[in-house]
């Protein structure tokens, strides 16, 4: 490893000492986005991503198998299969923003990585963050951010991650296997228990945002969005056109942001 | 043993042990990557930098992962929160399919149904992710303009507060007596402490607002049982 020192000056007036860690050649500054948008890096980053779909076909052939035994009907496997994917087009496009939004700091395929395997564009956008501010820099967007820390960025995104999947490798299926015991030994208030922990979730996942009273916005798209889902559930029940109902979801979305615009343009 | 126990168990083992393999193997190519970009290119890191970065990042998203650990289960089943936990983007896609595809099944949570449903739904949305995620990549420069547009940005701004308004809204509306308690106690700590604060401790907040609904849920349970029987 060597280490050079370089004094850069702007019109003579300021300047600024620089370190630059090189081991084979000189790496200059910056130049971590070449690293960072090569095809290595690409191939790379693409087996973890290659083994998400692995999964997911792995898992759904297992899903729809268990679906014949269990007797429910080809046709109903279809309707999810379908919902699923019209349901799950328009919220993936934000993300591509944040794909987006990252690739300056962090080139264009570690973002891609991470935000296909154990994404959350809020969370990589910070952890990127805190990794930078905690090796000494000011944060995403320090031009003066080298090869070293980047990977040193790219090792903390990646490890801390691992929470997610190695809390499942480890401890999920002991944990199945109590909460299916209690389940199945359980008198009916299971199945009461199942649906209240819905009703748990959403309400402080989902309820909460009738009262972000700092965006009002938000709250109008909430109750759209709600009020669509409940008239199309209810219209799909009078007039018995069921593709209301399979569709309600993705439907009372659309509705949802449409009502942003339209709010976006008046106010 | 019927043939029915049988497949379960069969289901059931086959879950939990391509969920470890995957998972597993996961793990493996996370640490690889950035090894791999370590040796390819041969260059050095300050250990002792990245660990303490690496502590602050755990620190802040450890507990999370925990709760969500602990919280999802129940809602996703094992198979789900295989998938999920993969592909993340939890609460704004994997969740809503996952209910949305038991709503239109007709099948209710908690059931033997609801798992295979939940996987089928959470894995084909995770591949719709990946393949639109891969396309943002290589057509970033031709996708970001239309979705940037002024005219568009309102919606992609509000998507959270419309996906979740869809899927809540007939789930909270099914029982308004067993939506009561847990709904007034999140409205009333909103006003209070601001939704800012909440949302930011959403996923420590997730298993206690669960335990307050079950337990209100079991309240509830045995009125109606001592009710019921009273009547006889």
């Amino acid at each position: 490893m060597y280490v050079i020192f370089l004094k850069l000056c702007n019109n003579y007036t300021t300047c600024k000492y620089i370190t630059v860690y090189f081991r084979k050649g000189l790496f200059l500054l910056n130049e971590y986005l070449s690293i960072a948008n090569s095809n290595i890096v690409f191939f790379i980053c693409a087996l973890p991503v290659a083994l998400v779909l692995v999964q997911s076909i792995l898992f759904i052939r297992m899903g729809i198998k268990r679906t014949r035994e269990l007797g429910i009907a080809a046709t109903t496997t279809k309707k999810v299969v379908t919902n699923s994917v019209v349901s799950s087009i328009l919220p993936s496009l934000p993300i591509i923003i944040s794909l987006v939004a990252l690739m300056p700091a962090l080139g264009k395929f570690v973002p891609w990585l991470r935000l296909s395997v154990i994404g959350s564009a809020m969370y990589e956008s910070m952890c990127a963050d805190l990794a930078l501010t905690s090796l000494g820099y000011s944060g995403l967007g320090d031009a003066s951010v080298t090869a070293s820390a980047f990977v040193s960025v790219v090792w903390v995104m990646c490890t801390a991650s691992l929470a997610w999947p190695l809390s499942n490798a480890i401890g999920l299926k002991l944990y199945d296997k109590k909460l299916k015991t209690a389940q199945r030994s359980g008198s009916g208030f299971m199945m009461v228990a199942a649906g209240a922990l819905f009703v748990g979730m959403m309400a402080i996942t989902s309820f909460t945002r009738m009262f972000n009273f700092a965006n009002m916005r938000s709250i109008v798209v909430y109750i759209v969005a709600s009020v669509s889902a409940l008239l199309l559930d209810f219209v799909a029940k009078k007039t018995k056109i069921k593709v209301l109902s399979e569709f309600s979801f993705p439907l009372a979305m659309v509705l949802g942001m449409v009502s942003a615009i339209i709010f976006a343009n008046i106010v | 043993m019927s043939d029915h126990e049988n497949a379960t168990i069969n289901f059931e083992s086959k879950v939990h042990r391509y969920g470890k393999i995957t998972s597993y193997a996961l793990c493996l190519l996370f640490i690889a990557v950035p090894l791999a970009i370590q040796l390819s290119f041969g260059i050095g890191i300050d250990f002792a930098g990245t660990l303490v970065a690496f502590v602050a990042a755990i620190s802040a998203f450890g507990p999370a992962a925990l709760t969500e650990f602990v919280s999802y289960l129940p809602i996703l089943g094992a198979g789900g929160q295989y998938l999920a936990f993969t592909t993340g983007n939890i609460m704004n896609m994997k969740m809503p399919v996952a209910t949305s595809g038991l709503k239109i099944s007709g099948i209710d949570p908690g059931t033997p149904e609801a798992e295979p449903i939940s996987m089928i739904a959470i894995g084909i949305s995770s591949i719709v992710t990946t393949v639109i995620l891969f396309f943002g990549l290589i057509l970033s420069a031709q996708m970001l303009p239309v979705l940037q547009s002024p005219a568009l940005a309102p919606a992609f701004d509000d998507v959270m507060p419309a996906i979740l308004g869809a899927i809540a809204a007939p789930i909270l509306t099914k029982n308004l007596k067993l939506s009561s308690v847990p709904c007034i106690l999140a409205a009333g700590l909103t006003i209070i402490a601001g939704y800012s604060a909440v949302a930011a401790k959403q996923s420590y907040l997730l298993p206690i607002f669960l335990v307050i609904a079950v337990a209100w849920s079991y309240f509830l349970y045995k009125k109606d049982n001592a009710k019921a029987t009273a009547n006889e």
